[in-house]
C-alpha cells in the first residue's frame, strides 16, 4: 500500500477501533448520554475536544488547516442530524463501525446515510 | 453484548489522538461525513466547505477554479481513493474492536432501549433507514458531523463548528428526552 493510502488507513483503523471500544456504537450507551443518565461518553468527547484545543493551539499554525464558515445549511443541517442521531444512534462514523462490528440493523442506517448524502448532493447541483 | 468499554479518559485520548494524527498525516481536518461523501460520490469539497468569499469551486460550472482553492489555505481535500480507504479501514477497525470485545458477528438485535422505543419488526428498520437519511443529508448540509464539526472544528475553536455542535447535541438531547416521554 502506498504511503498516501497508508496515511488514510492508519487513522481509519484507529478511529474505528477507538469508537468501537469506547462504546459509542452502543445505542444504549449513547441514549444514556443523551438523557443524562450516564455521562461517560460525554466526558470522553469533552476531554477529546479539550485535548485537541491544546494540540491545535500548539501545533495548529504549522498545519495551515482551512477555516469553517457560517453558511445557510449550518444550523438546519445540524438540526436534521441531531434528530437522526437520536433516533438511530448513528453518526456517519458510528454507522461504519457498527457495520464492521457485524451489526445487521446498522446496514439500514448506513444505507439511509448514503441516500441522504446523495440527496444532498442532488439538491446542491440541481 | 456485555462488553466492558473503555473508561472515558482512554476514549477521550483515543479520539483526540486520532483527529490530531489525521490532520498531521493528511493536512486537512478529520471529518468522516465528508470522507464518506467523497468515497461514495467522488465529489470535490462540498459547497459548505468553501470559504465565504473566494472562487466558486466544486461545481461543474466553475472549471477554472483549482480544487485546492476551495479549501482555503491551499491544502487539497482528500481524493476519492484515500477517502474510500479511510472508510473501509474504519469498518475494519470496528471489526477489530468487536473481536477484542468478544461481541461476535451478525447481531440482529441492538441495545434494549432501541427495541423498547421502536419494537422489533420492519418498523424499527424503517426508523434506522429514515433516521439515516436525516443523518446523511443533515451532516452534509451542515458541512460536518461529530468528527468534522465536533472534534476537528471545536478543537480548533471554529465558531461555526461550535454553533453546529451545540445545535446537533442539543437537538439530539431534546429528541431523546421526547422519545422517553412519548414512546413508553
Amino acid at each position: 500500500m502506498s504511503p498516501l493510502l497508508l496515511r488514510s488507513a492508519l487513522p481509519g483503523l484507529l478511529l474505528g477501533f477507538v469508537v468501537g471500544r469506547l462504546g459509542f456504537t452502543d445505542y444504549g450507551e449513547l441514549h444514556r448520554m443523551l438523557v443524562f443518565s450516564d455521562l461517560r461518553l460525554f466526558s470522553a468527547f469533552a476531554l477529546a475536544v479539550n485535548l485537541l484545543v491544546l494540540v491545535f493551539m500548539t501545533f495548529g499554525k504549522g498545519l495551515k488547516l482551512p477555516n469553517a464558515t457560517f453558511h445557510r445549511g449550518l444550523i438546519p443541517g445540524a438540526i436534521l442530524f441531531g434528530v437522526g442521531w437520536a433516533l438511530t444512534g448513528a453518526c456517519p462514523g458510528v454507522a461504519l463501525v457498527q457495520v464492521g462490528q457485524g451489526s445487521l440493523p446498522a446496514l439500514a442506517s448506513l444505507a439511509g446515510i448514503g441516500v441522504g448524502i446523495g440527496l444532498r448532493q442532488w439538491g446542491r447541483t440541481r | 453484548m456485555n462488553a466492558t468499554y473503555w473508561p472515558w479518559w482512554l476514549g477521550g485520548l483515543g479520539l483526540a489522538g486520532t483527529a490530531a494524527l489525521y490532520a498531521w498525516l493528511r493536512g486537512v481536518p478529520l471529518g468522516v461525513s465528508g470522507l464518506l461523501e467523497r468515497s461514495l460520490l467522488g465529489s470535490g469539497p462540498s459547497k459548505t466547505d468553501r470559504p465565504a468569499v473566494g472562487p466558486d469551486c466544486g461545481v461543474p460550472s466553475a472549471p477554472s477554479a483549482p480544487a485546492s482553492a476551495c479549501f482555503g489555505s491551499g491544502s487539497a481535500p482528500p481524493e476519492r481513493l484515500p477517502s474510500l480507504v479511510f472508510v473501509v479501514s474504519m469498518m475494519v477497525g470496528g471489526a477489530l474492536a468487536g473481536w477484542v470485545g468478544g461481541q461476535g458477528w451478525g447481531h440482529l438485535r441492538r441495545a434494549p432501549e432501541f427495541h423498547r422505543f421502536f419494537g422489533e419488526g420492519w418498523g424499527a428498520v424503517a426508523v434506522l433507514f429514515g433516521g439515516g437519511i436525516l443523518v446523511g443529508f443533515g451532516t452534509r448540509w451542515s458541512g460536518g458531523c461529530t468528527s468534522g464539526h465536533g472534534l476537528s472544528g471545536c478543537g480548533r475553536l471554529q465558531m461555526p463548528s461550535l454553533v453546529a455542535t451545540g445545535t446537533f447535541f442539543g437537538v439530539a438531547i431534546l429528541t431523546s428526552l421526547l422519545m422517553e416521554r412519548i414512546l413508553r
